[in-house]
């Protein structure tokens, strides 16, 4: 979860997210909510001075959006309202969130996920027949709300419509939303789910202690169900929903009885998120190694988020434990890696010797402590261990990928060999490399993110050719620095993010041993740490040598604090994101005889026939300027999200890893 | 950062040897800020242009899938439009402006301003073709003929997404007519307390039930109250015009003058018993609210409010 702490920006941003949304009045609800907390409907009106009238309604429009907790004591029949900040900033992700599940999904996951999140939460049988609506396609075999048949449903089907029109079917739905509800972006939502984690906490205190996992947990109940189906099954399956490539009527059957038509769903942010941060980390992998070892860094993400279901887990949940993360293994990942993807580019081939075997394949079982040298005493004792037992073969396989064929006949069968279920359905033997070459190719890229000083994966194990994971704690904090460090290289220049970087590695430093550290002029060094003070990233401690505070007798450490960093940047990126929506606003007004006029029912959609020339130009302008607004914005969410989301803000002593 | 500005100024009037910058060769020095005023943004700050960062193709699909998103939403029936102040009454400069000042909650409210006849601009309002193109703007989010789901919703807003939730106006009409009368004329704020009235009725309905209810009973309730919205939804659905009217009613001020045509002489006498037979009795017939002898209660109690408005009202009602 966010920070609970709320500060006027964001409180702001999450208002101005709703109403562009949704409208003025929940927005101006959930203000009055988000600034005087828990409240009743009365008490709202009272505040608002509005009415009740207004109040429910704007009430009933948050609840159905999922942006409001609620919680009716069972005594008094009271019912409270609390504001759910963290679903209304998620708003702004929604965009991105849709573009993911397009790219990783495909189009008709796509248009589920836009219904439900259009409509809050929705029950199965309306998201059938509501996306069968809005496909355009008469849907004939399914009537209403009710289940659909499987009589007629796939009788004529898969024979005619392979060529262009890709008929929609309500089965096909069905096993999309199942697909979906597998790997966890739709959840089904119980009227739990709405109370707060504070109030079922207290409801429940007395009785059990882990209630909101529990809660959480018969929510999953029906992924688990669908999960060995859609995710741990037959890797033909799940290559056909991702290729887009469908055959129906015979792996879609037996779930329509598995998802009830009335389960009412809802979109998952937090796993939602789980997805963002993997998109978000495979770009940093293109931008520090290269195209290839960013992809199959995606593979390997990819798999390993399955075992993921959000990116801070409960602190509290004892289930996780933090010194074993959830792993993959080289077989796995090569599941997930696209056939287009062409590992044997990306990684130059030098002669045996010039590799060190031992210390490339190291493994590593535990998360590196932060601390460097604990950290490699950790490495060399591991290391020591596993040497004796791969040291041979390993070093065939890293020389080069080609001749390891040829040298180790056996090898090649004991590749195949766990996974030779599969061998059937991916048949590339006949052209270029074999899948034993291509798994091993990719493993070498795994080998060398794992090397990087920028602690992409971790070698945890060498079961099924290796085990991998991921320590995503330390990978978020670093790209956190990059985030940070670019604001200070912006904002103050190369001077003054080599002072900062300096603090970072050192600690707090007195000010006369800084400027022969960071090599600089000492008035320059002086300038600069002001500025920086002044603009808050630095802060000064100044420790008297004795009881009277002379200026000369007194050491002043300058030191460099993280977690207030964080939390400033955070809030100048609301600030920021603020000013544009509100920007967005007046642009919206200054063009509004024009917004009027695309917003007719009429026009809408095909604004270029029914527009003449200037109108659809000063349109055109409008949305222009529109993308960029929010274009801007959803970088600055980026930006949040790398700061606050992907990883829970750990005030740590650890030393901040320097690259 | 004010304390540290203190100290410094006490150091400089001991420490006159040290020269002019003080102890602190960092500490910030006043004398370097120039009082000539100066443009808004240091001359070394260059903000990066958007035009200069273009969106890539995934950034660009995100927002396109948000504006279609919003578009979606906004065509819904549950959205609340957003301005809906008129731009004549003046606010055209604060609407450019999105961080206005409002001082107290009344002002924030008239920014969105209340759809009412005496707002409608007479030029836009006289009904053209186009006008079925263009949506409604809304006050108020529409849950009727919608699929909601009960369970979710805590109790208090069952009437509300049913579609049915009209401020509890229906009930007050059938007992307290005359009160809300008296209220209205007595000035703003009538429609709140009317409200609270009804909602303490609820309330007492639920604290009359005593203990806390068990979760079968709760499903119970939920159950029964998703079949009494199909047949209440299917009342509600039959004359949305008639409800349209009356929200329109309630807070037009002018409308209600017409409407209680108690006092015009004319009309009174024209009425009497029968006057059912005009629109207005109709109406009333169908709602079943109103019995004669409510009508006559209605009637003393409306000269008593009009009393209220007035010496001059008043003479008007002792002469007559």
């Amino acid at each position: 979860m966010a920070s609970s702490t709320q500060t006027k920006n964001s409180a702001e941003l999450c208002v101005l997210l709703i109403r562009e949304l949704y409208g003025q009045l929940p927005s101006r609800i959930f203000e009055i909510l988000l600034s005087t907390g828990r409240s009743t409907v009365q008490q709202l009106a009272r505040i608002s001075s509005t009415g009740l009238r207004h109040v429910r309604h704007g009430l009933a429009v948050l609840i159905q959006q999922n942006l409001i907790y609620h919680y009716t004591d069972s005594d008094t029949s009271r019912t409270i309202y609390e504001a759910n900040h963290y679903y209304a900033y998620n708003i702004v992700r929604n965009g991105k969130i849709l573009d993911c599940v397009h790219r990783n999904y495909g189009e008709a996951a796509k248009g589920i996920v836009h219904l439900v999140m259009a409509s809050g939460h929705m029950r199965v049988g309306s998201i059938v027949d509501a996306y069968l609506k809005s496909h355009g396609k008469v849907a004939n075999n399914v009537n209403g709300s009710s289940e659909p048949t499987n009589g007629h449903a796939n009788g004529d089907d898969p024979f005619d419509d392979s060529a262009e029109e890709i008929q929609v079917s309500g089965h096909q739905v069905l096993d999309d939303i199942a697909h979906l509800i597998a790997i966890g972006i739709l959840e089904p939502l119980s009227p739990k789910m709405l109370q707060s984690p504070e109030d079922i906490k207290r409801e429940h205190e007395s009785r059990v202690v882990h209630t909101v996992r529990d809660i959480r947990n018969r929510s999953q109940n029906l992924k688990m169900l669908l999960e060995p189906t859609y995710l741990y099954g037959s890797g033909a399956k799940r290559r056909k929903l991702a290729n887009g490539d469908r055959t129906r009527g015979f792996s879609a059957a037996n779930d329509d009885d598995t998802i009830e038509d009335t389960i009412i769903l809802r979109v998952n942010y937090e796993k939602c998120l789980v997805e963002l941060r993997n998109q978000r980390l495979c770009q940093f992998v293109d931008d520090n190694i290269g195209h290839t070892a960013a992809q199959v860094y995606g593979a390997l993400l990819a798999a390993l988020s399955k075992k993921l279901s959000c990116c801070q887990p409960d602190p509290r949940d004892d289930s996780i434990d933090p010194m074993n993360p959830p792993t993959v293994t080289t077989i796995e990942i090569f599941e997930y890696l696209k056939l287009s993807v062409d590992v044997f580019g990306g990684i130059g081939k030098p002669s045996a010797d010039q590799i060190n075997v031992t210390s490339a394949e190291k493994v590593e079982r535990h998360p590196p402590s932060g601390d460097g040298d604990g950290d490699e005493a950790g490495y060399d004792a591991q290391a020591s261990i596993e040497e004796p037992d791969n040291y041979g073969d390993v070093d065939m396989e890293m020389a080069n990928g080609y001749h390891l064929n040829g040298a180790h006949g056996g090898n090649d069968g004991e590749v195949s060999g766990p996974n030779g279920t599969k061998d059937t359905k991916v048949t590339f033997a006949d052209k270029g490399p074999t899948k034993a070459e291509r798994m091993q190719r990719m493993r070498q890229h795994l080998l060398v993110l794992a090397e990087s000083r920028i602690h992409f994966v971790r070698h945890s194990g060498t079961r099924d050719m290796g085990e991998w994971t991921v320590d995503f704690e330390i990978l978020i904090r670093q790209l956190r620095f990059l985030e940070l460090d670019t604001i200070i290289e912006d904002t103050f220049g190369r001077e003054g993010l080599r002072l900062i970087k300096i603090l970072r590695a050192k600690g707090k430093i007195d000010d006369k041993t800084l400027p022969t550290m960071a090599l600089m002029q000492k008035g320059d060094v002086h300038m600069k740490m002001v500025e920086m003070e002044l603009a808050g990233f630095l802060d000064v401690q100044e420790v008297p040598r004795d009881n009277n505070r002379v200026a000369a007798r007194t050491l002043f450490l300058w030191f460099f604090d993280e977690h207030r960093t964080l939390t400033r940047t955070l809030d100048n990126t609301y600030k920021a994101m603020v000013r544009h929506l509100q920007r967005l606003e007046v642009e919206g007004q200054k063009k509004k005889n024009i917004l009027s006029l695309v917003e007719r029912t009429d026009v809408q959609g095909m604004e270029e026939e029914k527009l003449n020339g200037d109108a659809f130009n000063e349109y055109q302008q409008f949305l222009d300027i529109q993308s960029r607004l929010l274009g801007q914005v959803s970088k600055l969410d980026d930006l949040v999200s790398v700061l606050r989301d992907y990883q829970a803000q750990v005030l740590s002593v650890l030393r901040p890893p320097v690259f | 950062m004010s304390g540290r500005g203190g100290r410094g100024g006490g150091r400089g009037g001991r420490g006159g040897g040290r020269g002019g910058r003080g102890n602190l060769p960092w500490d910030y020095d006043p004398a370097g800020i120039q009082e000539q005023p100066k443009e808004r943004y240091p001359k070394s700050y260059k903000p990066p242009r958007a035009s200069n960062f273009p969106l890539s193709a995934a950034e660009a699909r995100a927002v396109r899938y948000f504006v279609q998103l919003r578009r979606d939403f906004h065509n819904s029936a549950l959205y609340t439009h957003k301005h809906l102040a008129p731009d004549s009454a003046g606010t055209s400069s604060s609407l450019t402006d999105p961080v206005c000042r409002a001082y107290g909650q009344q002002q924030l409210n008239a920014r969105y301003g209340v759809k009412t006849k005496a707002a409608v601009d007479p030029f836009l309002s006289v009904p053209m073709y186009s006008h079925k193109f263009v949506h409604d703007a809304r006050t108020l989010p529409d849950f009727r003929g919608r699929e909601v789901h009960h369970e979710l919703f805590p109790e208090d807003l069952w009437n509300t997404i049913d579609g049915t939730d009209d401020g509890g106006k229906a009930a007050a009409k059938a007992t307290k007519r005359g009160l809300k009368r008296k209220s209205m004329a007595g000035g703003g704020g009538g429609d709140l307390d009317e409200d609270d009235e009804d909602d303490e009725d609820v309330v007492g309905r639920h604290s009359k039930r005593r203990g806390p209810e068990t979760d079968e009973e709760r499903r119970r309730r939920i159950e029964e109250a998703a079949q009494g919205k199909d047949e209440e939804g299917d009342i509600a659905e039959e004359d949305p015009e008639e409800d349209e009217e009356e929200i329109s009613q309630e807070d037009d001020d002018f409308e209600e003058d017409e409407d209680g045509g108690d006092y015009d002489a004319e009309q009174y006498f024209d009425g009497g018993d029968d006057d059912y037979g005009d629109e207005e009795g109709r109406r009333r017939i169908r709602h079943g609210l109103l019995s004669d002898t409510l009508h006559w209660l209605v009637v003393t109690s409306r000269a008593e409010a009009l009393a209220a408005k007035g010496p001059l009202l008043r003479t008007v009602i002792y002469s007559w």
